[in-house]
């Protein structure tokens, strides 16, 4: 299963973090950022996303725009059925997930596939409850694709400050990009809404340890174009090429990240990364940094010989 | 080569309780003074200080200074093949990487050891500062205990609040409030069955209760806990260990985080 991620880039960075090469290019290109299509519906970047939220998702621009050069545009997770009457988000079905195995068979997924609506889904990470220790005993962890020597996921900077140019194209963090079929749905209002699905997957050996679902990840430029690439590339094809992967990485989180409202910027640090204020003040009273606490016990405390 | 002999393994099983769930894993120092054992848990909010002393023991030798890195867990697990009046002898050579723990029923009719694979643990120096309280107080560790326990169903923190007239705990979450008020005890047979407030300055601080629930495993050790606090310092839980030494717990008040 794959049901949270984290998506606390700004828009420019993901346009930066998803540039390409088309066959003919030399040099590199950043995806547009289209809004228009999904007006109502804004991306707000956290690193907690739940379905029903509204992240990224870059797809081939032949759908929106008339020509395929990529772009990355708002969309809501979870995929509402187009037969749905009513709110985009009470139709009551759990819908972030397709299952690769029955995809081609579901009333709900197999018609945007035939229709060549695939997407990929950009984040920094998803998160997934480890089941294997027994019931009772659900831990959260954070995974993401593996990062050069020295990188932390969770430092927004890393990403933020990273160097782009149309030379060398992004030379920040590696996203994840995760498989994903989306589709179209008519509000009453008349308004269209752009929904999608994350495709996922029996785990492969490494990850098993951790769940038994994988999300169907997209690990290398030649997969993305031709997942994207819907004229050269059939539905049975693209969906015959997607492999459980086995390079992935993953840490432990806190369980803060167990409930969606909670948006804060520790959701995907390491538990040992997480600093508290009361942390930090234990850590300061012992370092005798206390500035409350009198000259006097200061001087004592220095000329005590330390072992 | 260090040896130390205990008449009662019990009192270590008791003392293993109160520390296993804020650390997995401890340096344990043997020195000719006794053993000490300071850390912090994981989260770096609290600080476990313990100190039992070389004549709190049956027989004690420690010829080097020695730092025993323990997987508490493992030691725990030791500990629970004794029974609280077997005799108890911890051994270890001077550069050893096993800890050999051996226990004899006192009618010395049966003997069993144990040998545990020693760790080698990043070791921080923490120096405690010494601090001046405005409040001490001292109550029975059961009532201590059930207080944190009856609070703790209300909310995640507890509010100490100790004036010249007592010492209240408080608390409020969903479902409500909760306040518990004691009195210096006006006249007792036992010092360790009452409350007594020795107090320079008003003080009141926001503890979370979980730490709090923990420190009070360590109410089988001793009959009396000692509460020590100052504004913008932690709090410090004290239990004194009867003829061997103590266990204090150093607490960082709740401080509101801004987002």
């Amino acid at each position: 299963m794959c049901g949270r991620t984290a998506c606390n880039l700004k828009c420019e960075t993901y346009c930066k973090a998803t540039s390409y090469k088309d066959r003919k290019d030399t040099l590199y290109r950043q995806p547009e950022w289209h809004n228009e299509m999904n007006d109502n519906f804004e991306f707000k970047q956290s690193n907690n996303i739940a379905p029903t939220d509204v992240t990224p998702i870059l797809i081939s621009g032949e759908e929106f725009v008339g020509y395929p050069s990529r772009i990355l545009t708002p969309m809501v997770w979870g995929m509402i059925p187009p037969w749905h009457k009513g709110n985009f988000n009470n139709h009551g079905l759990s819908t972030n997930n397709c299952r690769i195995e029955n995809i081609t068979t579901s009333k709900l997924y197999s018609e945007p596939l035939t229709k060549g609506r695939r997407c990929i889904i950009v984040c920094e990470g998803f998160y997934e409850w480890k089941t294997t220790e027994g019931p009772g005993k659900k831990k959260p962890y954070f995974i993401y694709m593996p990062q050069k020597n020295g990188v932390s996921v969770y430092d927004t900077n890393a990403w933020e400050s990273a160097q782009w140019s149309e030379q060398y194209g992004w030379c920040g963090p590696s996203l994840l990009q995760l498989a994903g079929i989306y589709n179209k749905w008519k509000s009453s209002d008349g308004e269209d809404v752009y929904s999608y699905s994350v495709i996922t997957m029996e785990s492969s050996k490494t990850f098993s340890q951790l769940h038994h679902r994988i999300p169907a990840v997209l690990e290398n430029e030649q997969l993305i174009e031709d997942w994207l690439d819907t004229r050269r590339v059939s539905a049975n094809q693209a969906i015959s090429m997607l492999r459980p992967t086995d390079n992935l990485t993953w840490y432990e989180v806190s369980s803060i990240v167990n409930n969606s409202r909670n948006k804060s910027i520790d959701c995907n640090k390491p538990i040992s990364k997480i600093v508290n204020k009361s942390s930090t003040f234990m850590t300061s009273w012992l370092s005798g940094k206390n500035k409350n606490s009198d000259n006097n016990d200061e001087n004592q405390m220095r000329k005590k010989p330390k072992k | 080569m260090f040896e130390a002999r205990l008449l009662k393994s019990g009192q270590l099983k008791k003392i293993l309780e109160a520390i296993k769930e804020l650390l997995k894993e401890a340096t344990f120092d043997c020195s000719d003074s006794g053993i000490q054992l300071q850390a912090m848990d994981d989260a770096h909010v609290s600080l476990v200080s313990m100190y039992l002393k070389s004549t709190g023991f049956d027989k004690f030798r420690c010829d080097r200074n020695l730092s025993m890195g323990i997987n508490l867990e493992s030691m725990v697990k030791i500990m629970k093949c004794c029974s609280n009046d077997d005799i108890m002898t911890i051994k270890a050579q001077d550069n050893a990487d096993t800890l050999t723990i051996m226990f004899e029923t006192s009618n010395q009719e049966k003997m069993s050891d144990y040998e545990m694979k020693l760790m080698n643990l990043d070791q921080e120096h923490l120096g405690i500062p010494e601090t001046n309280y405005s409040c001490v107080i001292k109550m029975p560790s059961t009532e201590f205990a059930r207080i944190c326990r009856d609070l703790s169903q209300f909310g995640e923190s507890v509010i100490i609040a100790c004036t010249k007239d007592g010492v209240k705990f408080s608390t409020s979450g969903d479902i409500g409030s909760a306040n518990v008020k004691l009195s210096q005890s006006a006249s007792i047979d036992k010092e360790e069955e009452g409350v007594s407030i020795e107090m320079q300055q008003a003080v009141c601080l926001t503890f979370a209760c979980r730490y709090l629930n923990l420190f009070c495993k360590a109410a089988p050790l001793s009959p009396q806990v000692i509460l020590s606090m100052s504004g913008d310092v932690p709090l410090v839980v004290e239990y004194q260990i009867e003829e061997l030494g103590f266990i204090r717990y150093y607490l960082a008040p709740k401080i509101e985080e801004d987002d």
